[in-house]
Formats: C-alpha cells, sequence, structure tokens
C-alpha cells in the first residue's frame, strides 16, 4: 500500500484545521480594527459627544479669579480732623 | 508724571525708594519721555515686540480696567489725546488755534498679548496713564513699613485712617483703601476756541462733554478708585447708578461747585456714624 494515501485524510483535517484558525483569526482582527476605528472616531470627530452634557456654568476657577478682580469698595467715614492731613483734586 | 507726589508715614529709605519708583515709571510710561518704553512700543505698532515684564503688567492692568469698564477707560486713546492737542508737557502750553483732528480710539480689544509679547494694531498709539499713576500710588504705599498714606496728583492710597480733603471744599475719612479724583478741573487747554481735557471719550474720540467737573470714588485700592472714578466721570448722569451697582462710594463736582453723592456714599458715612 501507498503510504501517502493513507495520510491523505490526516493531512485534510489539518489544513481544514489550518483554514478554520485564519478564518477565526482574520474575523478577530477584523472586528478589533471596526472597534478600535469606532472609539477613534468618537473621541475625535466634532460631531460626537464625548461626555454627558452638563449646565453651562463658568467654571469655579474662573468664577472666583472674576470675583477677585472686579472692581471693590474701600472704607470711607466723616472726617475726624482740622485741616485734613491730604487731598484729592483732579488726576 | 506731572504732579507732586506727597508721601506721610515713610522712613527716608523708604522715600527714596518711592521716589525711584515714580521716577521709573515716568521713564518708562511718559509720551514726553522720547525714549520711554512707550514711544518705543507705539513706534512698532502693527509688528509683534518685546517688552518689559514691567510694561506687560501696567498693559495687562489697562485692559482689566478696560473690560471692568465695558471700554471706557480705553488704553488706546493716545492718538485720541494728541489729536486733541495734548502732545507735549502741560508746562510748554497746549493752546492752538487749529481745531481738534479726529482719531482712532476703541481698539483696546484689538491689543494681542502674550506674556512679554506684544503686537498693537497699526495705526493705534497706547496710553497708559489711565492706571500707571494709581497702580504707582498702590505700589508706593506698599514699600511703606507702618502706618502713613501716598498722594499723587489726586491719588490717595492709605495705610491707617487720614481725613482727605475732597474737591470743592469739604473733607472725607479714608479708612482703608483708596481714594481717587478724575475730572477736568486742572488739566484744560483750547483748540480751535473750544476746551479741552485729558479724559477722552471713546465713543468719539474727543474730550468727553459730561456734566461732571470732577468724580471722587473711594475704592479697595486707589487703581480701583481711579479706574471707576475715571468711567463714572465719562458715563455722566449714569455715573452715580454705575458706581452703586458696583458698591462703589462716589462724589460728583458740578460746574457750580455743587456735589452730589451716590447713595454708596451715603451709606457708608452714615454707616460708620452709627458704629462710633
Amino acid at each position: 500500500m501507498d503510504p501517502t494515501s493513507n495520510d491523505q485524510p490526516g493531512r485534510m483535517l489539518a489544513a481544514r484545521r489550518r483554514a478554520a484558525l485564519g478564518k477565526g483569526a482574520l474575523a478577530a482582527v477584523a472586528v478589533a480594527v471596526f472597534a478600535v476605528g469606532m472609539l477613534a472616531t468618537r473621541s475625535t470627530a466634532s460631531g460626537h459627544s464625548r461626555h454627558s452634557a452638563t449646565p453651562l456654568t463658568a467654571p469655579r476657577q474662573f468664577a472666583n479669579t472674576v470675583r477677585q478682580t472686579s472692581l471693590q469698595s474701600g472704607s470711607i467715614a466723616p472726617p475726624q480732623s482740622a485741616p485734613p492731613q491730604a487731598s484729592t483734586s483732579q488726576s | 508724571m506731572g504732579c507732586d507726589v506727597r508721601v506721610a508715614g515713610a522712613t527716608a529709605a523708604q522715600a527714596r525708594r518711592i521716589r525711584a519708583l515714580f521716577d521709573r515709571h515716568e521713564r518708562r510710561f511718559s509720551r514726553f519721555v522720547d525714549c520711554s518704553e512707550l514711544n518705543a512700543v507705539n513706534a512698532g505698532a502693527g509688528r509683534a515686540i518685546r517688552v518689559s515684564r514691567t510694561f506687560a503688567d501696567m498693559l495687562e492692568l489697562s485692559l482689566w480696567a478696560a473690560r471692568e469698564t465695558g471700554g471706557l477707560v480705553d488704553p488706546t486713546i493716545g492718538s485720541a489725546l494728541r489729536a486733541a492737542g495734548y502732545d507735549r508737557d502741560f508746562e510748554d502750553g497746549l493752546d492752538r488755534p487749529e481745531p481738534p483732528a479726529p482719531a482712532v480710539t476703541g481698539c483696546w480689544h484689538r491689543i494681542e498679548a502674550r506674556d512679554q509679547l506684544l503686537r498693537v494694531p497699526a495705526g493705534v498709539e497706547l496710553d497708559l496713564n489711565g492706571v500707571v499713576k494709581s497702580r504707582a500710588v498702590d505700589e508706593a504705599l506698599a514699600c511703606l513699613s507702618g502706618e502713613g498714606w501716598i498722594s499723587a496728583g489726586g491719588d490717595v492710597a492709605a495705610r491707617g485712617a487720614v481725613d482727605v480733603e475732597l474737591p470743592g471744599g469739604e473733607a472725607v475719612r479714608l479708612e482703608a483703601g483708596g481714594l481717587a479724583t478724575s475730572g477736568r478741573g486742572r488739566r484744560t487747554w483750547r483748540r480751535g476756541g473750544r476746551h479741552q481735557h485729558h479724559l477722552i471719550d471713546p465713543l468719539t474720540g474727543r474730550p468727553s462733554r459730561t456734566r461732571w467737573q470732577q468724580v471722587t470714588v473711594s475704592g479697595a485700592t486707589c487703581l480701583d478708585a481711579d479706574v471707576a472714578a475715571k468711567a463714572a466721570f465719562l458715563l455722566g448722569d449714569e455715573g452715580p447708578d454705575w458706581l452703586d451697582e458696583r458698591g462703589l462710594p462716589g462724589r460728583f463736582l458740578c460746574a457750580d461747585d455743587r456735589a452730589v453723592t451716590n447713595r454708596s456714599w451715603r451709606r457708608s458715612l452714615e454707616r460708620a456714624l452709627v458704629c462710633t
């Protein structure tokens, strides 16, 4: 008997296994590429929202800075000495 | 800066430092000192140039003042002042028969500044005197180690209480912060037969035609007071309410020497009486 004809079914089975493995790998790579592409699109495309919507309010740090740098009042009272020591005329 | 500086409560060394401070600011920010940094910046309008840290800080304050006052205290009035005839020191005489020329103002939002790099739009001239003197007064006060006060041409800052004489008579006790007066009382000249002064209305590019003669405001700092006084002066009839909206006490002197005070001014004095 020819030994090669006895090995034929075994070789066919091995070839089918390798083909199935290759198809599975290709499918996994395709799914992975699709997922990565979709995530990249979601995170960079301007039309996609990355975060849930929040109310429009100024950040606390900004609001504090604005408050600190606004014009602030001084403290005045009726005079207690005569004549006054200093003078304010036009600048 | 074209005014007398009076100092109380300073040691001899502190007085020297304060004098040097005003001299430095005069050399850097005057339009009438040929080699001033301000003139160099104006000569370089339209190009990006690098300025000193001090100049960048002062410009930032000027832009802050413009934002706080909706553009009334405008650092881009240099050409308007020159067009109105304020093109040399007062001692040299400013009266001229020709009328004032048109001028460009209101360009403060077009200034590009990033750290010490600055670009002023072509054709725009800066004048930072809307903040320089009052800021110098605040800086001078910081030179004092104890109680005292600094007074420079209408701008007063004090640490500890001081009684201050107001325009047109009366007085008030400044307990904390600064007191500044802006107006057209002393610095006036004539162009084309009309009175001119240094407080430019950015809407017209001409000296303001407000009914106030002088406006005095109390602020947390002399800079606050000065910026608010200039804005209130330029706002005319709306000045008292504008100050009230910000809780700033203001006193307005009319042309007939009648004084009008806003609600915050009266409330401050009444509250002080109740407390004593």
